[in-house]
């Protein structure tokens, strides 16, 4: 059964076929145009994602070598997201699901991120936990079974990848920050700045990064540009370090409390090799098992929407030609 | 030819169906923040009312701008994935073209105005010429009280979702105002604008993009 995905919640333009074994294509155009105002500016989203939308979805039926009569349900972002974004994909998916009558099946963008793990594993069965970690989100969920899930912790104000991208401003290498980061924190030490580690209660699965953002800000504060731009491998080590630590210690938390053997990551900021190591390094001694996507299924992309859509329309589940966009849609 | 026109610039949501001959049907709803959640269904609904299938559609007609940017990318991506699964072009209309659209010619003149953002209007001047409205200069963006900027002081209609906002000065005669549901764009006139144009061969570009007319502040 080919499904078409389609995901527009930021600034990508995604579309992606998956037919239930195999994702056939991913085709995903990243908008480079928000560089220049240092993040995702809403209305430049939108008009980019309403100019680029119809050559990817082109490219990535070309791509899978299907034409659109052999397509049988369109997957789309629902939410959560930017609106006007969300927009764009919901009204071009319904405009297809009319054309072709087939059905249309709103998806949470959250739950494509973990399905995105089933496309490299397919073999991944639930119980699992997953961590997902991005620009907008970072949030602990349990897959109790595919459509079942808890969430277990969130964050309680900044998403770790928006962190990411505040200190690198603070840091003057641009946007997006997470990728500048961690090249610089290559060449710098962890260790060089005691930045803190938000933990919050014991107990607590939630996150939160404002803290780690100011504690950067008031470092650079303290001193001049040139102090700023001497030190900035090792700020960016420290601070990178930070944010892993608190990544990798409430994820072995939460695999703890749940006794579950594997541990999803999912999202942007899961390309992180420093992540990877951390949380790798972490699991050893308690026997879990680390799973990632392939860093093309990390970020935002129309596959892991095709492959949730591709499960409810399995289990006899679609949308109706009314669904709009949830902009702080929930799960679980 | 069999076409379908949608229309979603304004605060009115419309469907319309239309030959290159006469009219089969319209549905239109004036219900701020509808669009979204409704064009799809209410396409659906128009469609089956009418006892068209969609497979023999044509073209698919859009209201491309000026108007609200949301309610134009509203308009344009269930027009882009209608016409992408048929394989038939989307046609661009010109949303005041579409409110003109079934106005008698006299007095061969028309001011048309749309909404705008922080309380500015579009304003587009048409005159009547080989049996159409054409555009007679391009459109501007004015403050509501400063519609009549450079108007011509002659007999004209004054039409358009934010022509019942605009007081009209006393030295101005033979102005006279379309009033609701009229001054809206609806979907059978974009679908009788498009079958036209498609007609004529005037199906501009493959895959357009809104009329935004406003550049995006800050763009380098």
């Amino acid at each position: 059964m080919n499904i078409l995905g389609i995901e527009t919640s930021c600034d990508d333009t995604s579309a992606a076929v998956y037919d239930g074994h195999c994702l056939k294509s991913n085709i995903v155009s990243t908008q480079i145009v928000h560089r220049h105002f240092g993040g995702v500016v809403p209305e430049l989203a939108s008009r980019s994602h309403i100019q680029i939308i119809v050559p990817v979805i082109q490219e990535a039926l070309n791509q899978a070598g299907l034409a659109f009569s052999d397509l049988e349900g369109i997957a789309v972002t629902q939410g959560p997201g930017l609106a006007g974004s969300l927009l764009v994909g919901l009204s071009v998916a319904k405009g297809l699901s009319l054309s072709l009558g087939i059905p249309v099946i709103g998806v949470n963008h959250l739950e494509g991120h973990i399905w995105s793990n089933m496309l490299d594993n397919p073999d991944l069965a639930p119980p699992f936990l997953v961590l997902i970690v991005s620009g907008g989100h970072t949030q602990l969920v349990r897959v109790d079974d595919w459509g079942k899930y808890r969430i277990l912790g969130r964050t309680r104000d900044d998403a770790a990848g928006e962190a990411f991208d505040k200190v690198g401003k603070l840091l003057k290498v641009g946007y997006p920050g997470g990728p500048a980061i961690e090249k610089l924190a290559l060449e710098g030490r962890p260790d060089a700045f005691e930045f803190p580690r938000a933990f919050l209660d014991k107990e607590s699965l939630d996150f939160s990064f404002s803290g780690l953002k100011t504690a950067v800000l008031n470092q650079l504060r303290a001193h001049d540009e040139g102090w700023m731009l001497s030190n900035r491998k090792d700020i960016a080590a420290s601070f990178q370090e930070a944010v892993v630590d608190v990544l990798a210690e409430k994820a072995l938390y939460a695999a703890r409390q749940e006794g579950d053997r594997i541990v999803c990551i999912a999202g942007g900021v899961s390309v992180n090799q420093r992540f990877r190591k951390r949380l790798s390094d972490a699991v050893v001694p308690e026997k879990i098992r680390v799973l990632w996507p392939s860093p093309s299924l990390c970020t935002d992309n129309g596959g892991m929407i095709a492959a949730a859509g591709h499960f409810y329309l399995a289990s006899g589940k679609s949308s109706s030609l009314s669904i709009s966009p949830m902009p702080s849609l929930n799960f679980a | 030819m069999k076409i379908l026109g949608i229309e979603t610039a304004t605060s009115v949501c419309s469907v319309g169906l239309s030959t290159e001959k006469q009219f089969i049907g319209e549905t239109r709803i004036h219900r701020q923040g509808l669009h979204a959640e409704a064009i799809a269904g209410m396409t659906n609904c128009l469609l089956n009312k009418a006892g068209w299938n969609v497979r023999e559609l044509d073209g698919v007609g859009v209201s491309i701008g000026p108007g609200s940017f949301t309610g134009l990318r509203i308009g344009l991506g269930l027009a882009k994935g209608l016409a992408m699964g048929l394989n038939r072009p989307v046609i661009p209309v010109p949303t005041m073209n579409a409110v003109l659209w079934g106005l008698e010619p006299e007095p061969f003149r028309a001011c048309v105005l749309l909404t705008s953002r922080k309380n500015e209007v579009y304003r587009g001047l048409y005159h009547w010429k080989d049996n159409e409205w054409t555009e007679s200069s391009s459109i501007d963006i004015l403050p509501v009280e400063d519609w009549t900027r450079d108007l011509p002081n002659e007999p004209a209609y004054i039409t358009g979702e934010a022509a019942g906002l605009c007081v009209i000065p006393s030295r101005f005669t033979g102005i006279k105002r379309i009033s609701t549901p009229a001054a809206f764009p609806g979907g059978y006139g974009v679908a009788a604008l498009a079958a036209r144009q498609l007609q004529r061969g005037e199906v501009i570009g493959e895959d357009p993009v809104p009329y935004y007319i406003k550049r995006f502040q800050g763009m380098p």
